[in-house]
C-alpha cells in the first residue's frame, strides 16, 4: 500500500471520530436522539464507504493472489498425485513382471558369460598357435643350426684328413711336378 | 712411432742420399747401424735413455759412427735422430728407407715360401718370371720353407700374391664345400 492511501485512510478516520466525538458532546441529554443516531449511521456508512473505496484495489490484489496461490498449490498437489499414481504403476508392474525380469536378466548373463567364455577360448587358442609355431621355428633352427654345425664340423675333418694324408703322400716328384706347375701359371701371368 | 713418421724420415733421407748420389753408402751404413743396434740391448738403452746427458748420448752415436765409418748424411741424420728423440725409430725407418731404396734403383723384393727348398735353377726362373710380371730391374727372393703348405709355393711381391700350395687348394675346397646348399638347408 503507497504513502499516499495511507494518508487518505488515517485522514477519513480521524475526520469521522471528530464529527462523531463533536455530535455525541453537543446531544449531552438523556432523550433518544434520532438524528444524532441518524448521522452516527451516516457516519459509518462513510467511513465503511470511505474504507471500502480506499481498500478495493488491495484487497482484490490480495484475493486474486491467494486465488492463484491456491490454484498453484492444487496443480501441484495433483501433478504429485499423478506422479505419485505413475510411480506406483510402476512399481506395481515391476513388482508384476520380477519373475520375468529376473529370467531375463539371468538370461542375458548367461549370454555374456558364454560370449567371454568363447572370446577368452578364441585367445587361448590364438596363444597357443603362436607358441606352437614359435616352438616350431625354435626347433627348425635349431636343426639347420645342428645340421650346419655337423656338416662344418665333418667337412673340417675330411679336409683337416686329406692334409695329413697328402702331407705324408706328397713326395720329391709330387714337388717337383707342383713347382713346374706353379713356374708355368706365373710365367703365364707374366706373358699375359 | 708411427710407420708415417718412420716414412717421413726414411724419404727425406732416401731424396738426400739420392741428391748427393750416394744411396748405396747410406743403404749400407743404415744397414750395419741396424744391424749393431739389434746386436745391443744397453747401446740401445743407452741412447733412447732421457736421463743421459745428449752431449753424452752424442758422443756414443759419433762412436757407433766412426767405427762403421758412416758417410756424412748418415751421421746428420742420426744426429737429428738424436735431437727429436726419434732413434728408438731407427729400425722402422730402415725399413722404409729400404723401400724407398728399392724403387729409386728399380728393384723388388720377393717373399718366397715353398713346403720343401727350392733349387737354383728354380729360383732363377721364379726370378725371371717375377721381373717380367713387375717389370723392375731386379729381384730379390727372400726364401722361407714352410711345412704347412704340404706342397707347392706361395710367393708375396708387394701387393701380388701368387699361390700354388695345396694349402690353400684345400681352404678353397673347403670353403666351396662349405658354401654349398644342401637339401635340407635349402
Amino acid at each position: 500500500m503507497s504513502l499516499r492511501r495511507t494518508s487518505s485512510i488515517a485522514l477519513g478516520t480521524a475526520g469521522a471520530l471528530l464529527l462523531a466525538a463533536d455530535t455525541a458532546h453537543a446531544a449531552g441529554g438523556a432523550q433518544p436522539d434520532i438524528v444524532g443516531m441518524l448521522r452516527h449511521l451516516l457516519n459509518l456508512g462513510l467511513l465503511l464507504g470511505f474504507l471500502a473505496w480506499v481498500l478495493r484495489k488491495p484487497l482484490r490484489d490480495f484475493l486474486q493472489r491467494r486465488r492463484l496461490e491456491v490454484k498453484q498449490a492444487l496443480d501441484d498437489s495433483w501433478d504429485a498425485k499423478t506422479r505419485a499414481d505413475e510411480r506406483y504403476q510402476e512399481i506395481e508392474s515391476r513388482i508384476a513382471n520380477f519373475e520375468g525380469e529376473l529370467e531375463k536378466l539371468m538370461t542375458d548373463v548367461r549370454a555374456d558369460a558364454d560370449m567371454e567364455r568363447k572370446t577368452i577360448d578364441r585367445r587361448a587358442e590364438q596363444a597357443a598357435a603362436q607358441l606352437e609355431a614359435a616352438a616350431k621355428r625354435t626347433v627348425d633352427e635349431e636343426l639347420r643350426r645342428a645340421r650346419r654345425e655337423l656338416r662344418e664340423e665333418a667337412i673340417g675333418l675330411a679336409v683337416g684328413l686329406a692334409g695329413d694324408l697328402l702331407t705324408t703322400s706328397v713326395g720329391d716328384d709330387d714337388q717337383k711336378r707342383l713347382t713346374e706347375d706353379y713356374l708355368g701359371k706365373v710365367g703365364k701371368t707374366a706373358q699375359g | 712411432m708411427s710407420s708415417a713418421v718412420a716414412r717421413r724420415y726414411a724419404r727425406s733421407l732416401s731424396d738426400l742420399a739420392h741428391e748427393q748420389s750416394c744411396l748405396d753408402t747410406i743403404a749400407s751404413d743404415l744397414r750395419g747401424l741396424v744391424a749393431i743396434l739389434a746386436g745391443s740391448d744397453e747401446l740401445r738403452a743407452a741412447l733412447a735413455n732421457p736421463s743421459i746427458p745428449r752431449s753424452e748420448r752424442a758422443g756414443v752415436v759419433q762412436a757407433v759412427v766412426s767405427k762403421i765409418k758412416a758417410h756424412e748424411i748418415t751421421s746428420n741424420f742420426l744426429c737429428l735422430l738424436l735431437d727429436n728423440n726419434r732413434l728408438a725409430a731407427l729400425s722402422d725407418i730402415h725399413t722404409a728407407f729400404e723401400d724407398y731404396y728399392d724403387e729409386r734403383i728399380g728393384r723388388v723384393r720377393a717373399r718366397v715360401s715353398s713346403a720343401a727348398p727350392l733349387d737354383d735353377a728354380t729360383l732363377d726362373a721364379l726370378r725371371k718370371h717375377l721381373l717380367q710380371v713387375t717389370g723392375k730391374n731386379e729381384v730379390i727372393l727372400e726364401t722361407t720353407v714352410d711345412p704347412a703348405l704340404i706342397g707347392g709355393i706361395v710367393t708375396h711381391i708387394g701387393d701380388r700374391v701368387f699361390d700354388g700350395s695345396i694349402r690353400t687348394q684345400l681352404n678353397l675346397l673347403q670353403n666351396k664345400l662349405l658354401s654349398q646348399e644342401t637339401p635340407a638347408q635349402a
